[in-house]
């Protein structure tokens, strides 16, 4: 080891001459290469992405992912994206941006806690009561800011999940994408027993339930290929609800879930689940998904 | 292949556009192109009022049609199809039960459109009484045997069945003549641009029907730029019943999609060629 020190030391040392000789000229005449961006994640974002690498939430999604059989790449990112939102390409690569977890964190938390206002004339959330700002009232009762992160956290990444599932196995979608790609995040969320879907779902349910009570002063475009907040919060709860109703009958005891809307759960979850077994199931490992649902893959540190 | 540029598409949009088509076909129609599993009945109305529906329908042969229009379409079981009094204008398909034309529905359509000889606008364009009479009514018709056909054929929806049967609904539609999409696309786009000051209701699970009207634009622009142009922003700001310019182009790459699934899902595997073909040779559009 000692002995590669030495030409080392004297070969940087040479190029540090060199360097040093000729850095007036270099500073002027060398332009940055106009085809290279770079950037440097914000400090208020960089806790967002310390604390995903550090919880292993990508590698942890790859392994959940492990019974999928794919013939194509698929590649799971976070990124600063200067928009609270998350996507998937079209081309194989999913982003979660950090603004969205940061959300997820913040106005959502603050939301849960009941102290999250919104200003109707500057059309943005604020912690401050005025005039001209109204109180976010949580619909859900009992939702802690931890579930509201992760079940906020599995809803999103799994929708955009779900668009790379129809595009790479070419799942053919009738109806609305956007709308099936809330049933298979939903349909999901579900099959991991009754807590593990009861706290994914409220958490999911809490980010529904805030953007849609914003959908009240700021006009929903219909032209969108998304759903409503509201009906997206109705998705999420009404899968759950069809398909653990003893589970998630508070929802509906709460007028969260109209009984109008529970009486018809049941079937639309069977809907959903059959398009499921008929278009996806055949791509998936039977082994590794039983390895899969054994698995604990939500942890009491994940709520803190 | 996209479904626009196959023939099989102007067969089964043939198949399910009965409305208009050739009243002599539905009456003789050629050999074995009446589908014997499609059971239809005018079911005679309990409110006095009603009956001249009834007789407009039968008069205009509506269901007939559709069993000749339904022929290359290979049913695994009896599709049942009747107008009936239903109490309301318009009812959920329940899986297996009876596609219904309500009268109430026909009542409605034709309280909604312009009186005869009247022309009215809808955004850039003008409307007349035949669009807004057969556009809605047709839409209706795809749109629940669409439904029908899901169940029957037991296949995978994605992204709610009633905004599938819609997307079939449209689908259908343009693949049709120039003239025929027009008429169906505006004038169900008429009658969908009513209602839009309710809210989203979360009890429903149907989308709300300023969805609906936007959706059946974007697969129409899709379909034919030029002829739906009228329907996408015209200048900076989009005007209420226009698409945005922005959503109008991304309506072109949803459109492959539904194409694709349709192919996958209903026309490769569901729909009689040599049928299709002899319905071809009969020139339906031509009678248009």
């Amino acid at each position: 080891m000692n002995r590669s020190i030495a030409p080392a030391i004297l070969a940087v040392c040479l190029v540090c001459h060199v360097i040093d000789a000729g850095s007036a000229l270099a500073e002027e005449a060398i332009p940055p290469n106009p085809m290279i961006a770079t950037e440097y994640i914000p400090p208020a974002l960089q806790v967002h992405s310390d604390r995903l690498k550090a919880r292993k939430v990508l590698e942890e999604f790859t392994q959940f992912l492990s019974p999928l059989k794919l013939d194509k790449p698929l590649k799971l990112t976070t990124a600063q994206c200067d928009e609270v939102n998350a996507s998937y390409n079209g081309d194989g690569v999913v982003t979660m941006c950090l603004e969205m977890v940061r959300h997820f964190h913040t106005d959502l938390a603050a939301f849960v806690d009941g102290k999250l206002y919104f200003d109707k004339k500057k059309k943005e959330f604020t912690r401050e009561s005025s005039s001209t700002t109204v109180l976010l009232k949580p619909r859900l009762p009992g939702i802690t800011r931890g579930e509201a992160a992760v079940g906020g956290f599995l809803s999103v990444f799994l929708h955009e999940l779900g668009h790379a599932v129809f595009h790479l196995l070419e799942v053919p979608v009738l109806g609305r994408e956007e709308h099936a790609a809330d049933e298979i995040a939903a349909l999901i969320m579900v099959q991991f027993g009754e807590d593990v879907a009861w706290t994914a779902i409220k958490g999911a349910a809490a980010e529904w339930d805030l953007s849609s009570q914003v959908e009240e002063y700021v006009s929903f475009p219909y032209y969108d290929e998304h759903s409503a907040s509201l009906q997206r919060l109705g998705t999420f709860l009404c899968v759950a609800y069809g398909h653990h109703p003893a589970r998630f009958q508070e929802m509906v005891d709460a007028g969260v879930l109209p009984p109008a809307r529970a009486k018809s759960c049941e079937s639309e979850y069977a809907e959903i689940a059959a398009a499921f077994n008929a278009t996806v199931k055949p791509k998936i490992d039977d082994a590794l998904l039983a390895k899969v649902r054994m698995k604990k893959w939500l942890r009491p540190e994940d709520f803190n | 292949m996209t479904f626009r540029r196959s023939a099989a598409t102007g067969v089964l949009a043939s198949a399910l556009l009965a409305v208009q088509a050739p009243v002599a076909i539905a009456q003789n129609p050629p050999d074995g192109l009446k589908n014997p599993l499609v059971e239809i009945s005018y079911e005679v109305p309990r409110t006095a009022a009603l009956a001249e529906f009834r007789t407009r329908l039968q008069n205009r042969y509506v269901l007939e049609k559709l069993q000749v229009f339904l022929s290359p379409l290979n049913l695994t079981e009896k599709l049942v199809v009747k107008a009936d009094e239903c109490g309301v204008p318009q009812i959920l398909y329940t899986r297996g039960a009876p596609v219904v034309l309500c009268y109430e529905y026909v009542a409605k359509v034709d309280a909604d459109a312009p009186r005869i000889g009247q022309v009215v606008q809808l955004g850039q364009t003008e409307l007349t009484r035949e669009e807004a009479l057969v556009g809605p009514i047709t839409q209706l018709v795809l749109h629940d045997v669409a439904r029908a056909i899901f169940h029957m054929y037991k296949l995978p929806v994605w992204g709610n069945a009633e905004f599938a049967a819609d997307n079939v609904a449209a689908y259908t539609m343009v693949n049709f003549s120039q003239k025929t999409a027009w008429k169906t696309v505006v004038g169900t786009a008429w009658f969908l641009k009513s209602g839009w000051d309710k809210p989203v209701d979360i009890s429903d699970i149907r989308p709300h029907v300023a969805q609906r009207y936007f959706a059946l634009l974007c697969v129409a622009y899709a379909a034919d730029q030029a002829q739906f142009e009228p329907f996408v922003q015209q200048g900076a700001r989009p005007k209420v019943y226009e698409l945005p310019a922005r959503r109008a182009n991304k309506c072109l790459y949803d459109y492959e999609k539904l194409s694709g699934a349709f192919m996958k899902t209903i026309f490769e595997p569901h729909v009689d060629r040599p049928k299709f073909e002899q319905l071809r040779k009969l020139e339906w559009l031509k009678d248009f």
